[in-house]
Parts: structure tokens; sequence; C-alpha cells
């Protein structure tokens, strides 16, 4: 069974993914219109989410969605709810990987062919998806035990560069007051929703305790301030509406 | 007869109870007209010779009790049992008990088989012990049993193969071990259907379910000392006859990297090796894939002296890098495979030979890079770091797929392929129980684990 801290695992990783591709863009098209509101709103309201989910799902150990549905409702409508589930997921999915596919082929490797990309991506994929949920946590923790380092060293890295643009950074800091809006504030909520992945792990779930909930609040707020700010800082306050996948220009541009 | 018994005097078969599951228990009684007296003793350990000359003969020859019971306690180096500890030592270090008239007296009757065990060849020490298994199930079972003096250490023995018989010997901690994972490789071992089983590593390849499998999930040692060291972590050991040899499991992958010295050095010293070992494996991993990613398709990741001192030292090569790689990779597979078939004489020179003179050759015609034959080198000799053979083996052939996908995709296929191997590796399981995650964060989290496997 897994241990508490595989819960964890699955939001840090929604937060850091979250910089790939939509959160930054949503982000930054609304920063003069209450995209900071909008993640100080979004910590509070995503770390209540996660709670609540987390509490709700801990009544059921061990079972994922479909067996805490089963005996509940009719078939008929368990389906259509596993249905809507799954396409859910596979849009959510292919989108990202097919952004990913086109990030690889725009910053990584030019000279490759889309399909070969898009076929190795699928093949490793399809390999992992294969495996049990529990193995995909350990594999989980070792990859993000790998990257995390990494990840820290690049944003101490970002953070230190002298031409990061402080005076841009607080200046989007004066518009604080704004009133938040919905489409940033659904955007910065995406770095909390890593506990949906507890309606099919929850299976391996046996006692879930969510004492160290605090650490997702704060964990996700710096990944969004990071998120917002340090393309801000690189770019200018009116340069990061230039770029499509903002943070890998940014990346490029470190 | 004529004495009271004593007080906290100890019978056989209280003896014999503590001692059960073990399949090379010997348990006799004598009857002669005088008189009777049970024997009993553990046959790996114990000299048989020695305890028919000087234990059974004089029993039949001796008309009183009495008379041989003193012959008996003023033997040199035997001793009377007092309590059951004393008694199961006394035992499990080579005495025979022998109960005459209601007491239990303990006589050495230690096998010593010093002349017959040869030192470890493949899996060499720079301290410590150096005694290797042998060929022979006995002497095996004495290594081991001379290691781990524990009433807790049960044997069970089968017979595997029509043809061959072998023989093969269970052993595990009672107290300690996984009793799911025994239970389960009793099953494998009782069902198991082959006709000739000859070596360890053959064994070790039938009780694994995973027919495609990329990893050794059992250690396959020859090592007694790595036997007992694991066996005292709850693991369970494989013992066979006819072969020098023994399997561990169930083993992390960690386990791999264990060299036995890590213990004896200081643990300053011991942790360095360990990381020396990980590095080489990545090294040994990687170095080619990246080599080929870095010269055919992101020259632009490394910092510009290094891309121009590689692709000044290509210069003359006609072909794409990944040609000059496998190339490269296939000489030195060539050389280490040579190097293990030819004579022993003969072997270190014709590697040292064949190895400069074909990289300098090489070089010289313009084939391969100067730097490739430095990566060659290294690769090669990082990979003889991991102190397993049988995941020295798997790791060779593992930077192909790495060189595959280079060669396909470059450094995102490097990425891709790591992260699949990485999730692979989480996904097996050693006789059920986790192959590879992060056992450390664990032992960090509960303070103490019962095992040491995981300790990075």
């Amino acid at each position: 069974m897994a241990k508490p801290r595989y819960f964890y695992y699955l939001i840090i990783m929604n937060s850091l993914i979250n910089i790939i591709n939509f959160v930054p863009r949503e982000l930054i098209d609304r920063r003069f219109e209450g995209a900071l509101m909008s993640i100080v709103i979004s910590v509070i309201v995503g770390t209540l989410f996660v709670y609540w989910f987390g509490f709700l799902i801990s009544k059921f150990p061990e079972k994922g969605i479909p067996e805490i549905l089963g005996p509940l409702m009719p078939k008929l409508l368990v389906s259509a709810i596993l249905l809507f589930f799954a396409v859910l997921w596979y849009v959510a999915g292919a989108t990202t990987l097919l952004s990913f596919v086109d990030i690889t082929l725009r910053f990584i490797s030019p000279d490759t062919g889309p399909y070969l990309v898009m076929g190795g991506f699928l093949i490793m994929v399809c390999i992992c998806c294969r495996f049990d949920s529990l193995s995909l946590l350990f594999g989980l923790e070792i990859i993000l035990a790998i990257t995390l380092p990494l990840i820290l060293y690049a944003t101490f890295k970002a953070l230190g560069n002298p031409n990061f643009s402080w005076d841009a950074v607080l200046q989007i800091g004066t518009h604080f007051w704004h009133a938040p809006d919905w489409m940033s504030l659904a955007a910065a909520t995406f770095s909390f929703s890593g506990y949906i992945n507890l309606i099919i792990y929850n299976r391996v779930f046996q006692n879930l305790k969510l004492k160290h909930i605090w650490i997702v609040g704060i964990e996700g707020f710096l990944v969004l301030l990071v998120t917002f700010f340090v393309p801000i800082g690189y770019f200018g306050t009116v340069g990061v509406e230039r770029h499509v996948y903002t943070w890998f220009a940014t990346a490029d541009s470190i | 007869m004529s004495e009271q018994p004593h007080k906290n005097v100890v019978s056989l078969e209280g003896v014999k109870g503590e001692l059960s599951a073990f399949a090379d228990l010997v348990d006799n009684t004598l009857v002669s007209p005088s008189g009777q007296a049970n024997l009993l003793y553990i046959k790996s350990v114990t000299d048989a010779q020695k305890i028919s000359r000087t234990i059974i003969t004089p029993f039949y020859e001796m008309e009183d009790m009495s008379a041989y019971r003193d012959y008996i306690i003023t033997y040199p180096g035997s001793e009377e049992g007092t309590t059951v500890e004393r008694a199961l030592e006394l035992l499990l270090s080579g005495y025979a008990g022998l109960a005459i008239q209601s007491r239990v007296y303990f006589f050495d009757a230690l096998l010593s088989e010093n002349s017959s065990v040869s030192q470890t060849t493949t899996e060499s020490v720079t301290q410590g012990p150096s005694d290797g298994f042998t060929e022979n199930l006995a002497i095996n079972l004495n290594l081991v049993r001379r290691r781990y003096q524990s009433p807790q250490l049960k044997m069970e023995s089968m017979l595997i193969g029509n043809i061959s018989r072998t023989k093969v010997a269970i052993l595990y901690d009672e107290s300690r071990v996984n009793h799911e994972v025994l239970a389960e490789l009793r099953e494998k071992l009782g069902t198991l259907k082959v006709d000739i089983l000859q070596a360890a590593g053959e064994l070790e390849k039938y009780i694994s379910s995973d027919k495609l499998r990329l990893i050794p999930k059992t250690i396959v040692t020859e090592r007694p000392d790595r036997v007992v060291f694991n066996l005292a972590e709850g693991k369970v050991a494989l013992l066979t006859d006819t072969t020098g040899f023994a399997i561990v499991l169930p083993c992390i992958f960690n386990d791999f990297f264990i060299a036995m010295d890590d213990k004896i050095n200081l643990p300053f010293v011991g942790r360095f090796l360990k990381l020396l070992r990980i590095i080489g494996v990545a090294m040994t991993l990687w170095l080619p894939a990246l080599y080929v990613a870095l010269t055919s398709y992101n020259p632009e990741i490394i910092r510009i002296q290094i891309t121009l001192l590689i692709a000044g030292s290509r210069a003359t090569v006609p072909y794409p890098s990944f040609v000059e790689v496998l190339i490269m990779l296939l000489m030195m597979e060539f050389l280490t495979e040579a190097s293990i078939r030819l004579p022993r004489a003969v072997g270190p020179t014709a590697t040292t030979v064949g190895g400069l003179i074909l990289g300098q050759a090489a070089t010289e015609a313009g084939l391969v890079g100067n730097i490739m034959i430095i990566l060659v080198a290294a690769v090669a000799i990082s990979n003889f770091l991991i102190p397993l053979n049988m995941m020295s083996f798997s790791i060779r052939v593992l930077k192909y797929y790495f060189v595959l996908a280079a060669i396909v995709l470059g450094l995102v296929g490097i990425v891709i392929c790591f992260v699949g191997f990485t999730m692979y590796l989480c996904s097996q399981r050693s006789f059920g129980q986790p192959y590879f995650r992060l056992f450390l964060l664990d032992d960090v989290m509960k303070g103490q684990r019962k095992g040491k496997g995981g300790k990075g």
C-alpha cells in the first residue's frame, strides 16, 4: 500500500507541469487585470479543494471512483460518468502530449520528424500505462527526486540572473489590488488540481492522512509566483505577451 | 540412574523441537546390551568420520554405560549441556549432542573444510573474507552455518531435475524472513519441471516468472558473507549442489551495487565507493548515447569549445556519429568477450595489446575520433565497477537501448528512454516485493527499518 506522502507527489507533479502550456499564458494575459489577486485567492480555494476532496475520498480506502460509484448508482449512469471522465482525461492528455511534441520540435530538436517524436512519446506512454498504480507512484517519486533539484537550481539561477528585471516584477505588483478575474482564477487553481488523480490512485491508498496540507498551499503559491513573475522579469511587462510558450522561451533565454 | 537429575538439565527432544525444519539434522538412537544413548547433530557442520570413530564405535565397544559416560566427559572439548540456548549454540557450532542416562553431553565434532574452500574469483574484495562457495553443497552449508550460528536459520532441501537430481537447499532465518516470499518460492520450486539443472544462474532463470526481463531480480553470488549478510536482512538463499554460486532473493535494485568491502571500509570511504559505482553506471549507460545525441542532434547544448573539439576530432571520420559509436562499442565487446574465453595466461595481453593497437590505429587511420576512444575506454572500465556480474552484464546490454533511442530521437530519445527505464524498474517486483523505489525516504521517515537493503 502506498504511504500518504505519494498523495503530495501527485499534487506537486501537477503544479510543476502547469508551466508547460496554458497556465502561464492565461495568467500573463491578465497581468494588469487581477491575475495576482486571482493567484492569492486560488491558493486558498485550491488548498480547500485539495483538503475537501482528500477528506471525502479518504472515507473510501482502497477504492477508485468506479468502485465507489458502482454499487450506488444505476449501471448506465455510472458508465456514462466514467465515459465522460475518460474522454476528459483523454483530451487533457492528448493536448499535453501534442503541445509537448510541438515544444520539443521547436526548442529541443528541430531536425527530428514530428511523427517520430510523437511515436517516441506514445510508446513510452503506452508502456507506462500498462503498469499498475503503485508502480507508477514509485516511478513518480523517483522522477520527482531527480527533477526537483534541477528545477530548484534552475529557479535560483533564473532569479539570480543580472538580466532579470525586478522593476518589471514590482511594476506588475502595483496591480495587486485589481479585482480577481475568472479565467486567471481557473488557470491558477489548475496548479492544485493534482488531487483529481486520486479518483483512480485512491485504489492504493489505505489511510490517507491530510496533516500537511499547508505544504500544498505554500508550494502551490511559490510555483504560481515563479510561473507568473519569471517570464515577466525576463521579457518585461509588455514583451511577455509575444510568446506562445512563454516559459520555454524564458528557459531558452536563460 | 544413580545421580539425581539436574535441575536445569536439557533434553535432546527439547533441543530438537527448536531445530525443526533443519533438513540436515541427524537424530540417531544407539542401542547396545548395556544401555542406550541418543545422538543428535547437524550433518553439515560435523565430521561424520569423527563421530563414528570417537562416539559410535566406543559406545558399542564399552560394556558399562557409566564408563562410556566418563569417557565422553573426559574427552577433550566435550562439555555438559546446561541450558537450551547453550545447547543450540553448541550444536550449531559443530558439536554432537549425546543423551546418556538422562544427561546431555556435547561432543566436539566440528567439520573443517579449509583445504577445499577456494578464493572468490568473480567478486573479489580488498580486505575481508575471501572464501568462495565451492561446488559441494555440504561444504557450502558449512560455510554459511559457520558464519550464521542461530537456531533460527532453517534449511529445507529439495531435488530438482528429472535427470540431474540436483540437490537444492533453501536457507532462511525464520524470525526475519518474509513468509509470502518463502511460500511463493516453494510453490515455484515445487512445480518446476526440468531435466538438467547445473548452475545457479539456470535456476534463477526458472524461478523468475518474467520471461522478458532486462535486469536480474535475484542476486547470484559466490560469497558466503554476502549470503549471510542477506539472510540477516530476512532474505532467502538458495544453495545448489554442483555449482559454486548461491541465489539470494528477493532483492532490490540497490542490492546489486553493494560490494562487501563497503562494510569493511570506513563509512565515508564506503559511501564514496558507492557513489563511484552509481556514477560509473550512469556513465556506462549514457555516455555513448549522449555522444550520438550531442554530435548529431543537439550540439548547441554543450559549450562551444567542446563542440569544436569533438567536431575537430571527427573531422576525418567518414560516417555519422552513431556508426562510429557502434563500431567502437562492438569492438570493445569483442575484446571483453575474447578475454573471458582466452587462456588465462594470454588473456590480459591480448586485451591490452588489442585495445591499445586497435584504438591507436583506428584513430590514426581516421576511422574514429580520438574522443570516441576515450569514451569507449571510460564506458568499458566503468561497466566493471558493478560488483555483481549479472547486473554488470545487464547494464552492458542496456546501453544499446539508449544508443538506439539517441540515434532515432537525439536527446529527447535519451530522456524518453530514461523515463521509460525508470518506470520499468519501478514496475518490477522481485517475488512480490517492490524492486525499485526511494527506499531511502522510507528509512528516513520511519527512523529505522529492519533490513538495511535500501540504504543508499
